[in-house]
């Protein structure tokens, strides 16, 4: 009988009855083939592997990460609580200490949801690796957390998220943003000036495939690691690089995906995209399962795969070697902050576009350049729809300045003249909206 | 006393007057029956479930009192009280009672309905059955296919069945896919011929 290493928590929830549209790629099926090589595999049945089912994510735990306007029911449906809610379960699991890993294989995912929401961006509403990291920082203290993304796109979503953030390293590993949405994702974008090298992103060329991959993992992701020492290291563990992923151009492998895993050890993986839902999922998901748990996952193989076909070609393979010796540069000797500073505050004016509802949202954030924290952040934000919203967020590390000034802020909201005003101060652990 | 005469002996091995070591008895095995329980339980109330609906729908089972039957059941209800703090029943008859379910359960039977409109297959395992359907076989088709078996296969084993006595247990429908697009569906339909008592005795 087969032993696991590593005790692993599967939270396994694919939603069965939950869809974008019924034809979209994020659909219902996508998880009922990794259901059924799950069943047919005994992954269960190994000693040391569980399968659990999620919680229910509470408004508090969305409140945290984000802004969401004009109010959290209305850009979260159920499904959204329960993926939520799913690694919530995961990170309680490691945080308790009753298993040493978790895999939160859930529905629907998260990445690319930013601070503030509008509604869905790149399939995604709500960040739920961010709702995870921050129910663990309220209930364990601020720790130093990881996150490495492996899924094909980049995880701009997280990436704002964390842009700020100096205890949280955030790395993305991705179809360099020329070629596949969301067109981002650039060494260039190394974090905002109080976070600076804690943003790292690593493009890669499509049809990357194993050996070009799992260099740059060990080459860029575990030296800059092994320096950070996180106390928890978290992998947004999207399937799509595979080589049959019909929406991306990658040609990883799940043999590929399950030595990455191997190689970075997280704590928790959380599954993200992947929308070959034949061809890659069952596969790459049983894949990551083994090597999360410590069991022999070598004959874990795709039945159509042809390794020469996949082989990436020389040239790829030369690019991505230099990527590797200036890449870990962003990290350990990130370039001057060129931020904007306006009397006090650092200043970004974006706008975002959510592909899948179809928003426009024009969004100014500041960042107030504070002596004792990394700062308290205010974001303006309007859409044609829900106008004039302010969202008012004093970090984990904040001080009692920010705090204050928060406070002083949002009582003033409605008089200053914004139609909603959030507040999640992680200090007080106050997560609320103007009256 | 025979009982009497073996715990006798097994206390002197213990050193313990034969009081004590049926005391012990007893406890040890209501400790082992309380972890029993409660892991029983733990194992309901943890079972993973797929949908959202399962999820918001959840019921968490506690129970509110405890019914036990067999031999020694009168003698421990006052010990199972103590353990477990709910009320607990020994029925009448309750040293034979599984003897009496026995004589008075229905007999029931299940099937189990597999189509694969991609292939265009249709399967009962239980029956025997495989034939073709069309690519448009729907969900609603499906079950009411199984259920009309189901109430052959018990006409002709002589069961009686009213209606209402044979129930859906699973009904579902998936889309197969490959690449981006449907190339059948899944459909898997499970009936069963409701568990219960034929008739009541009366005392």
């Amino acid at each position: 009988m087969l032993t696991a290493k590593t005790s692993l928590g599967i939270i396994f929830f694919p939603a069965f009855d939950w869809a974008i549209s019924p034809t979209h790629p994020e659909r219902e099926e996508r998880l009922l083939y990794t259901q059924d090589q799950f069943r047919e595999e005994g992954i269960f049945d190994i000693e040391g592997i569980r399968e659990y089912r999620p919680l229910i994510a509470e408004e508090k735990d969305i409140l945290r990460p984000h802004f969401c306007f004009p109010g959290v029911k209305s850009v979260c449906t159920d499904s959204h609580f329960i993926s939520a809610g799913g690694v919530i379960r995961a990170a309680q699991l490691v945080m308790q200490k009753e298993r040493e890993r978790a895999f939160a294989v859930v529905r629907p995912p998260g990445h690319h949801a930013m601070r503030t929401v509008h509604g869905s961006r790149g399939f995604c509403n709500i960040n739920i690796e961010a709702v995870m990291i921050e129910w663990i920082r309220e209930h364990y203290g601020n720790l130093r957390v990881a996150v490495v993304d492996t899924d094909c796109h980049h995880g701009d979503g997280t990436q704002d998220i964390y842009w700020h953030d100096p205890d949280v390293l955030f790395i993305s590993l991705h179809q360099d943003g020329r070629t596949i949405y969301p067109g981002t994702g650039f060494p260039s974008e190394a974090g905002g000036p109080k976070a600076l090298g804690r943003t790292i992103n690593v493009p890669m060329p499509p049809r990357t495939s194993d050996e070009g991959y799992l260099m740059t993992v060990e080459r860029i992701v575990m030296p800059i690691l092994d320096h950070f020492k996180p106390d928890l290291i978290i992998n947004s563990a999207g399937q799509d690089n595979h080589f049959s992923d019909p929406i991306t151009n990658m040609n990883f492998t799940a043999q590929g995906y399950a030595r990455l895993t191997q190689m970075l050890r997280p704590d928790i993986a959380v599954l993200e995209g992947g929308y070959a839902i034949k061809g890659a999922l069952p596969y790459v998901n049983l894949g990551i399962s083994l090597a999360l748990a410590g069991v022999d996952f070598s004959a874990v193989q795709e039945p159509d795969l042809d390794r020469e076909k996949i082989r990436e070609q020389k040239s790829t393979i030369d690019y991505l070697a230099a990527l590797c010796d200036q890449l870990p540069e962003v990290y350990f000797n990130p370039r001057p902050s060129d931020a904007v500073r306006e009397s006090g505050y650092f200043v970004r004016r974006r706008s975002i576009y959510y592909d899948t509802d179809d928003i426009n949202e024009t969004q100014v954030e500041r960042l107030k350049d504070c002596p004792h924290c990394p700062g308290l952040l205010i974001v303006e934000s309007e859409t044609p729809k829900t106008p004039r919203c302010l969202g008012l967020h004093v970090p984990v590390q904040g001080c009692d300045i920010c705090s204050q000034e928060a406070e002083e802020r949002f009582v003033k909201s409605r008089q200053a003249g914004y139609a909603h005003a959030q507040l999640s101060d992680r200090v007080t652990k106050r997560y609320e909206y103007a009256k | 006393e025979r009982s009497a005469k073996g715990i006798k002996e097994v206390a002197m091995i213990q050193g313990l007057s034969a009081r004590e070591c049926a005391e012990q008895a007893v406890s040890l095995a209501m400790d082992i029956l309380k972890k029993r329980v409660s892991a029983f339980l733990t194992a309901i109330n943890a079972r993973p479930v797929y949908t959202i609906q399962e999820i918001l729908e959840d019921r968490v089972v506690r129970p509110a009192s405890i019914l036990v039957i067999g031999g020694p059941a009168v003698a421990m209800v006052p010990l199972l009280e103590e353990a477990f703090g709910l009320p607990v029943v020994a029925p009448q008859h309750a040293e034979v009672a599984n003897a009496i379910g026995a004589c008075l359960t229905r007999p029931t039977q299940s099937l189990v309905l597999t189509v694969d409109t991609s292939r265009g297959s249709f399967t009962v395992p239980g029956l025997g059955i495989h034939k073709t359907v069309k690519r448009t076989y729907t969900l609603d088709e499906a079950v009411h296919d199984a259920t009309t078996m189901l109430r052959a296969e018990l006409d002709r084993q002589g069961i009686p069945a009213e209606d209402g006595d044979i129930q859906v247990i699973q009904a579902d429908a998936f889309n197969m896919v490959e690449g981006h697009y449907t190339i059948g569906r899944n459909i898997r339909v499970r009936c069963q011929m409701r568990p219960g008592v034929i008739t009541t005795l009366v005392s």
